[in-house]
């Protein structure tokens, strides 16, 4: 605890994105979005980003960031680790949130968790990034903080404790 | 400046009043409600509006991770409008102290009657607000029961605002001050208007302003 306390701790909202190489841990918090993890242990470099949709559509594209959606986050997390020393050989991704918040609503946008998750998996299979663990789905947000010294990913929830992935 | 700049900044002040108004209509009647209900003087108040992309309205609520009540109502039918009524967790329950005091005769509600508490709460505020925006259209607006969840602020939030991007459409946030006495309690409503609406507002806020 006193250990985390002297490392920077740096937030991300949605649609962002951080990559860092120093010791630090990066958090952000998730509903139906995911916190999308990318890690070299070798190399102790570390990023995340927030992803808020599965794609870009004609219905969203307005030039707004290319972050907010899973088939251009993913890859450009990837491309900034690449460019900061990270090795592809050694890198694998960790994942939460995609939950829905209000499960006794029937909208199909109550969907995006689910839809985001598939679409965030996908495109790793795609890069070939391995998913080494993933907290997903449920009816409850998440505060996801990224160790980046010692690549553990932990997830608090209210009323339900904390995972470490 | 180019015209098409003087025209956008026209229509923004535009909205802004409009919004106002709206507000103010809203209020009135929620605070009316409100005090009938409790026997009590409450008043509503609105410090701050903006009109914002989605990803700046946790920045702008400053809520983040804290543990929030959100009651929600939408629009059913013709219209994609959703409205919430957000608190932090403290700032509810002491809204809950004074509904258990005044509406209930009681000291302490147990959860049963908090969760029908917040829903009414939820109810009575979301309601006159969409009373105010179906009075100033001149639209009939019918909206659902209200929902209510109980979790950190932006896991909440998120999906709202990932609607939003996927209609390129903005939040318009009022924070609220209830009052009761020297007693204030903070929130805020948060509207998502689809473009017809918006537009049917637009379009009766120039008649309004015309005959001011």
């Amino acid at each position: 605890m006193c250990k985390n306390r002297e490392r920077e701790r740096v937030r991300i909202g949605m649609a962002e994105m951080l990559v860092i190489k120093n010791p630090a841990i990066i958090t952000t918090t998730v509903g139906s979005c995911i916190a999308l993890c990318m890690y070299d242990p070798i190399n102790k470099i570390g990023g995340m980003v927030h992803i808020v949709l599965p794609h870009k559509t004609e219905y969203n594209n307005n030039g707004n960031s290319g972050l907010r959606y899973a088939d251009k986050a993913v890859p450009a997390l990837l491309s900034e680790l690449l460019s900061r020393g990270a090795k592809k050989e050694f890198i694998v991704a960790k994942m939460a949130g995609g939950a829905n918040m209000f499960p006794m609503l029937t909208h199909p946008i109550l969907n995006i968790g689910r839809n985001n998750a598939e679409a965030v998996k996908k495109k790793l299979i795609d890069l070939g990034v391995p998913l080494v663990a993933e907290d997903i789905g449920g009816n409850h947000g998440r505060i996801v903080e990224f160790d980046i010294k010692s690549g553990i990913v932990k997830v608090s929830m209210i009323n339900r404790g904390m995972k470490k992935l | 400046m180019k015209d098409a700049d003087y025209e956008k900044d026209f229509e923004e002040d535009m909205e802004m009043e409009i919004l106002r108004e709206i507000g103010s209509m809203g209020a009135g009647h929620a605070a009316t409600a409100l005090s009938d209900l409790l026997g009590q003087k409450i008043s509503i108040t609105f410090p701050k509006i903006y009109v914002t992309q989605p990803e700046d309205v946790p920045r702008i609520l400053g809520m983040r991770e804290m543990q929030s009540v959100v009651i929600y109502k939408t629009l059913q039918r013709n219209h994609d409008c959703s409205i919430l009524l957000v608190f932090d967790r403290e700032e509810a329950d002491k809204m809950l102290s004074i509904m258990a005091k005044h509406a209930f005769g009681l000291e302490k509600l147990d959860e049963e009657m908090k969760e029908s508490a917040i829903d009414e709460l939820g109810n009575i505020v979301l309601g006159s607000f969409l009373s105010a925006v179906s009075n100033f259209t001149e639209l009939e607006l019918l909206s659902t029961p209200p929902f209510h969840v109980v979790d950190i602020f932006d896991a909440i939030l998120d999906i709202f605002l990932a609607n939003l991007c996927l209609q390129n459409k903005k939040a318009i946030i009022f924070k609220t001050c209830f009052k009761k006495e020297e007693e204030k309690i903070y929130g805020a409503i948060i509207i998502f208007f689809d473009e017809k609406l918006r537009n049917e507002l637009i379009r009766r806020g120039k008649i309004w302003l015309e005959n001011l």
